[in-house]
């Protein structure tokens, strides 16, 4: 165990990648100044979104560093006999991880829109944007990285320090959960990714609803419509392979009826209504319909992601 | 063909109509969650959140079996004309409500489910030995057993969550599911696959 060198590489990665995100949101805001401005500077969002992901990789690269410096220096040790009870091999989309992954996920899908359509390139940076800026603003992974694993590990510690037994139970009673059925889990590496690629897009997708749903706007229906399909594919299967992790990690717990997995259940529906009367769109049938499905399931996502914050339950951070 | 095609377009808004009645369902469940938490945080520790469960469980059953009615009428209406499809509609609807009135819903629930399936297994076995009359409103053989073996998963999904939830069988079978499911959705998007080609919308 080696805290003093995990502590070095959390202020060193905090240090270096804070200013990396500031930059990340100044090139944002260019992307989509750029974006739609019109054909003069349209020709500058090649590089730009070569910038972004760059840019983006490198904050990933950031963390990695960070989840390797806590799986070689930070093992969960049990404090009376000194045995090694495991390590944590944390993926890189925990807490607000998770928000830059999206903000990947989302300006890799518009970039590739720009070198197909660029015409319709101006819509597909605004996600881009306001994503960055979420996450610059209220959901930075480098401000505090890992806050709430720090923040137990360091509890764990100092309990250990103060020699509290009901302390040192309890802690160490939740990093092991944690560990086992949350950090480690082989689940973590399809359940999360899938779902923020199917959250990826959904939000692109919405940015071709937004144009309408009226005779103009077929071949953008059209392309909202082979987002979705592909959004509803994955978000089906991250939310299949949810359901056994939630049997074995939280069996004992009150996750049937929770908030999120209600809403989350509502997203597949509307969306899974939304294919449905597109069936009947490229008739000239059930086009509003079809729209305000769309549009209305893309909202829900945002609640379901959201209610995290502010609905307490077994899936949120609130 | 006029006839059938407002009846298929009947049965996609009432599936619509019953996906967006389980939607408010699972808002009002939010909503009373939030709201019992906010009373009590630990309100999910007592009897209160086990008669909230149960409570919504028996809600959201009927929403179920009518989506499960209407996947059960969409089946025969794949190799069925108007009138002949009418009657085993109406024959399947006659049977859901004297199974529900005799057995209640959980029973209801499965005959119909095992019902659906069996239809959908007897449909993919025509489809097989390509019964020309099989109407399906994507066009393309791919994509329509795509779309077939996606719902049967689906079927296999909800009878186990329903019927075998407790047993020792049960995550072998929702794997089963979830093979049917994923692979039906890849075909049915993406029917070009198979042929190495970009799928078409």
């Amino acid at each position: 165990m080696d805290v003093n060198s995990y502590l070095s590489t959390r202020e060193f990665v905090s240090l270096v990648g804070y200013p990396l995100s500031i930059f990340l949101l100044a090139v944002s805001l260019l992307l989509l100044v750029a974006a739609n401005s019109g054909r003069k500077f349209r020709p500058y969002c090649g590089p730009l979104f070569g910038l972004q992901i760059g840019v983006i990789g490198a904050g990933f690269l950031l963390i990695i560093y960070l989840h390797v410096s806590i799986m070689q220096n930070l093992p969960l040790v049990e404090p009376f006999s000194g045995s090694v009870i495991g390590r944590f091999y944390i993926p890189p989309w925990v807490e607000s991880e998770r928000v830059l992954y999206w903000l990947l996920l989302v300006s890799v899908i518009a970039f590739r829109i720009f070198r197909r359509q660029p015409s319709l390139t101006g819509r597909a940076a605004v996600p881009v944007f306001m994503l960055a800026a979420f996450m610059v603003i209220l959901e930075n992974p480098f401000k505090d990285p890992l806050i709430s694993f720090h923040d137990g590990y360091m509890g764990f510690l100092q309990a250990v320090s103060l020699s509290d037994m009901a302390a040192i139970n309890d802690s160490l009673r939740s990093l092991a959960g944690k560990m086992f059925g949350y950090y480690n889990s082989p689940y973590m590496w399809i359940h999360p990714p899938l779902l923020f690629f199917g959250y990826a897009l959904f939000t692109i997708s919405v940015m071709f609803l937004s144009y309408g749903e009226g005779r103009n706007n077929k071949r953008r229906m059209k392309l909202a419509y082979s987002h979705i399909k592909l959004g509803f594919l994955v978000l089906t299967i991250a939310l299949l392979f949810g359901y056994p992790w939630a049997l074995t990690a939280w069996k004992d717990l009150p996750w049937w009826w929770d908030p999120k997995v209600n809403s989350s259940i509502l997203m597949w529906v509307l969306y899974s209504s939304y294919l449905h009367t597109y069936l009947y769109y490229s008739q000239g049938r059930l086009t509003k319909l079809t729209y305000f499905t769309g549009m209305f399931a893309f909202a829900v996502l945002l609640f379901t992601f959201f209610s995290g914050y502010f609905i307490p339950g077994v899936h949120s951070s609130s | 063909m006029n006839k059938i095609k407002n009846f298929d377009q009947y049965l996609i808004l009432l599936t619509a109509a019953g996906f967006a009645a389980i939607g408010v369902v699972m808002g009002f469940a939010t909503i009373e969650h939030f709201s019992n938490t906010l009373a009590d945080p630990g309100w999910s520790q007592t009897q209160v959140y086990l008669d909230y469960v149960s409570r919504y469980d028996r809600i959201l059953t009927p929403l179920i079996m009518f989506e499960i009615l209407l996947l059960a009428i969409c089946i025969p209406r794949r190799f069925l004309q108007d009138k002949p499809l009418l009657m085993i509609s109406a024959a399947i609807l006659t049977l859901a409500a004297i199974m529900f009135l005799i057995a209640g819903a959980l029973l209801s629930i499965t005959v119909i489910l095992i019902f659906s399936l069996v239809m959908q297994i007897v449909t993919l076995a025509i489809f097989y030995l390509r019964y020309p009359v099989m109407r399906f409103l994507k066009a393309g053989k791919t994509a329509q057993f795509g779309s077939m073996i996606a719902h049967l998963g689906i079927l296999i999904f909800i009878i186990d969550v329903i019927a075998i939830k407790d047993q020792a069988v049960h995550l072998r079978v929702f794997w089963i599911a979830t093979f049917f499911i994923v692979c039906g959705f890849i075909l049915l998007f993406y029917p070009d696959i198979l042929k190495g080609k970009r799928g078409q919308a």
